[in-house]
């Protein structure tokens, strides 16, 4: 692809998409959206990249290796996130009641423990879009 | 028999549901092409999630964000969209797996029909039984 | 701390699996590959002790509920831990541990690479997480992503050998299981409408008081989880994609596959049926006898089609889908006996399956012989592996001594119990014709003398252990079947809704 005007809007474009995709993701508990749409988008940002300046560059940017260390960060830190409940000698989960403190309603921090587990969730769903997207791509050759 | 078709037409979101359930599962039985099977279970799928939100709507409700300034607004019920939510990640893992697995049988294959893909392998069987 | 751990039990087990899941490509690409597989086995191990430990203190204090996150039980999800998911959680911790230890001699081997190892562990961790999670489970819709998630991580274990006969037979597998997911889904939908939950607990109490309303919309909805979940764990007419899944995969796979997988699902169906629609209600229905029916036709037309294969994986596939209608048919019987007979018969075809396809993956992988009529000899070649296989045989036969027996003599004085004659005999048929279609293996393999010298050796230590293992619960279980017996009759008793005493 040599095509210059779509290099430079995607160039243009990429960091407004990507702030949006964590907008989506640090506001799943106040708005529509959340974990999975904003992790989407986020993924989606990255597929972009590679689609127009090549799967290669895309890879030196994020790579493989990254790709799946973050994949499987968001899961631990979601098993993790819900171990705070256990630790704290209640049940699996448990956020208020684990003496998290939960904000003010309809700030950005309010809901104790959500906000963490969306943000992991959120990389895990950006990381594994990629990982699907260069899994199907390299098939191809 | 009017009174039937009155309810029919009342609860049409769960007609489509169930027709849309019926074409969807006639696509992946009866079309070879793979992709057209994978366009089948989407659509199949599809179906549930109006079953689902038909289901949780409540008339002249409104989107389940609390809003304090006005009490006495009604809600649909957020249930059935969180549900369906992890509905829709569920059917997009399969099709990602599909796909995938389509890519492969192309690579094996060099087809993505399956009476093609049938008669390949029993062509194969039948040359190794040959020898 | 130790008091924090026990009342999570549960919840941690699952937890701990799927961490564990995600900790093998991280392990992998960071230290040597054999610390993931003996981190994975060792979790297993530990998932496995933990079963036990739970399923001790279900029998002795009774059922109890979990609520995840703090939530009671109409708001949140609702983990359900009474003699089911004991039972349940044991099987699967006892056949899981010693597959893995099986496939992990082989592995890197089997499926080509060591990343493609790595991600084979995560997604057998996966299923066996998933299948944990559904057997203590009390939600319905937490039941849908366990299949899901269940059905995925089986399918990518099919394909794990990346040749083009598995990746077909995955392809087929993938498309039936997930007609057979949306019947499960379309049939939540119907319940969620009837009643206005997702709790099983309370969709029974709102059954209870209205089902007669709606019994058209009842019946709709039970026939799909009939359909939707006999797909997916070969219910006879239903069955064809087990065959060539089963077969086509490596054996730990096709061993996981053929003793949990389908197991899981087995589960589901029962929770449905018996806890959110409730004994009362299903038992005064037809379906009831339906599976009965299709579990008698099962037993036999699924008997004589392995009778028919000459390729050893295939008729243990088929063996599967025979063995499957004995659990059926004990559902179907619909009382105390004939559920016993069903979760003996859980656990004894787990164990039993898993071995036996561990055994033919053996004589297939040392031998490159896949049909019965070559192995002759092979007895001499390799007599562990065919010891722990002619076990294995006697056990799905049903000879006294032996694990399978507990389960059909359950379900033999459960037919007599109904006075229902037509399945005495088709069980004591089944049994004949099991005999029929295994027997001649171990002949061909013990009686028939080789045609050039022996010139194979026996499997790495490590895997006779985990073939050993196998056997040796399968003698237990079948010479003293006292506690796993009582679990049984109590997971029976539990889901008739009958009193249970501590």
């Amino acid at each position: 692809m040599t095509d210059f005007v779509l290099k430079r809007m995607v160039a243009l474009v990429l960091p407004f998409v990507q702030m949006l995709g964590f907008y989506v993701i640090f506001h799943g508990h106040l708005s529509p959206g959340g974990s999975f749409s904003g992790g989407i988008i986020t993924g989606l940002s990255l597929i972009a990249f590679s689609l127009v300046f090549g799967l290669e560059r895309g890879q030196e940017k994020v790579s493989e290796r990254m790709m799946s260390l973050v994949e499987s960060f968001g899961a631990l830190w979601y098993g993790a996130m819900g171990l705070v409940g256990v630790l704290r000698g209640t049940t699996f989960l448990m956020n208020k009641g684990a003496g998290v403190p939960l904000g003010e309603p309809g700030k950005l921090y309010s809901g104790g423990l959500i906000l963490l587990i969306t943000l992991g969730v959120g990389l895990k769903v950006a990381s594994t879009v990629v990982t699907l997207f260069v899994a199907l791509m390299e098939e191809e050759e | 028999m009017g009174e039937l078709w009155s309810r029919v037409l009342q609860n049409y979101p769960y007609v489509f549901a169930l027709a849309l359930f019926a074409i969807g599962i006639y696509t992946i039985l009866t079309h070879s092409n793979l992709f057209k099977k994978v366009i089948g279970i989407n659509i199949m799928e599809g179906s549930t999630y109006i079953l689902f939100i038909a289901a949780g709507n409540v008339r002249g409700g409104v989107a389940p964000i609390l809003d304090m300034g006005d009490p006495g607004l009604v809600y649909v019920h957020p249930l059935p969209q969180a549900l369906m939510l992890t509905g829709i990640v569920v059917s997009v893992s399969v099709t990602a797996l599909s796909l995938a697995l389509i890519t492969k049988l192309y690579r094996f294959y060099g087809t993505v029909d399956a009476k093609e893909i049938m008669k390949i392998r029993s062509e194969v069987r039948a040359n190794a039984g040959r020898d | 701390m130790p008091g924090a751990i026990s009342e999570n039990l549960a919840v941690l087990i699952v937890v701990a699996l799927l961490s564990t899941a995600y900790i093998m490509p991280l392990l992998t690409k960071i230290g040597r590959f054999r610390v993931a597989e003996f981190f994975a086995v060792f979790m297993l191990a530990l998932a496995l002790s933990g079963g036990v430990y739970l399923a001790r203190e279900i029998l002795h204090n009774g059922a109890f509920t979990y609520a995840v996150g703090g939530w009671p039980a109409p708001w949140g999800i609702e983990l359900s831990l009474d003699a089911v998911s004991g039972l349940f959680l044991i099987t699967v911790g006892l056949v899981a541990t010693p597959i893995l230890l099986y496939a992990s001699v082989d592995l890197v081997q089997d499926v080509g690479s060591r990343s493609r190892a790595a991600w084979f562990l995560t997604l057998f961790l996966l299923l066996v997480a998933a299948l944990c999670g559904l057997g203590i489970t009390g939600d319905l819709f937490n039941i849908y992503v366990m299949v899901e998630v269940a059905t995925i991580a089986s399918c990518a274990i099919v394909a794990a050998q990346n040749d083009a006969t598995s990746v077909e037979a995955t392809f087929k597998y993938l498309m039936l299981a997930t007609i057979g997911s949306g019947f499960v889904l379309l049939a939540i939908g119907f319940l969620f409408v009837l009643t206005g939950n997702l709790n099983m607990n309370f969709i029974a109490q709102e059954l209870a008081a209205s089902w007669q309303n709606y019994p058209t919309a009842l019946w709709v909805s039970l026939s799909f989880f009939m359909v939707g979940f006999g797909v997916k764990s070969a219910l006879f007419p239903l069955h064809v994609w087990l065959p060539d899944a089963h077969s086509s995969a490596i054996a730990p796979s096709s061993a996981m596959l053929s003793s949990l997988a389908i197991k899981g699902y087995i589960i589901a169906l029962l929770k449905v049926f018996y806890v959110a629609v409730g004994a009362e209600i299903i038992t005064r229905l037809p379906i009831t006898n339906i599976l009965a029916v299709l579990g008698m036709l099962a037993i036999i037309a699924g008997a004589l089609f392995a009778l028919a294969q000459d390729e050893l994986k295939r008729r243990l596939a088929f063996s599967t889908v025979s063995q499957v209608g004995y659990i059926f048919l004990g559902i179907g019987l619909g009382n105390i006996q004939g559920l016993t007979g069903s979760f003996m018969h859980i656990l004894s075809h787990a164990i039993t399956k898993a071995l036996l396809f561990l055994a033919a993956g053996s004589i297939i992988k040392r031998t490159g012989k896949t049909r019965i009529s070559e192995m002759a000899g092979v007895g001499f070649e390799m007599p562990v592996t065919l010891g722990v296989f002619a076990v294995g045989s006697l056990s799905m036969i049903g000879i006294p001594l032996f694990s399978g027996f507990v389960s059909k003599w359950q379900l033999l004085l459960g037919s007599l119990a109904r006075g229902n004659y037509l399945s005495v005999i088709v069980l004591v048929g089944g049994s004949l014709l099991a005999a029929a279609y295994l027997l001649p293996v171990l002949r061909t393999a013990f009686f028939e003398r080789p045609v050039q010298n022996p010139v194979v050796t026996e499997m790495a230590y490590v895997q006779l252990v985990a073939m050993l293992f196998l056997a040796v619960v399968i003698l237990m279980v079948g010479v003293s079947p006292g506690v796993v017996l009582q679990l049984a009759k109590q997971a029976a008793m539990t889901l008739l809704g009958l009193e249970v005493l501590p």
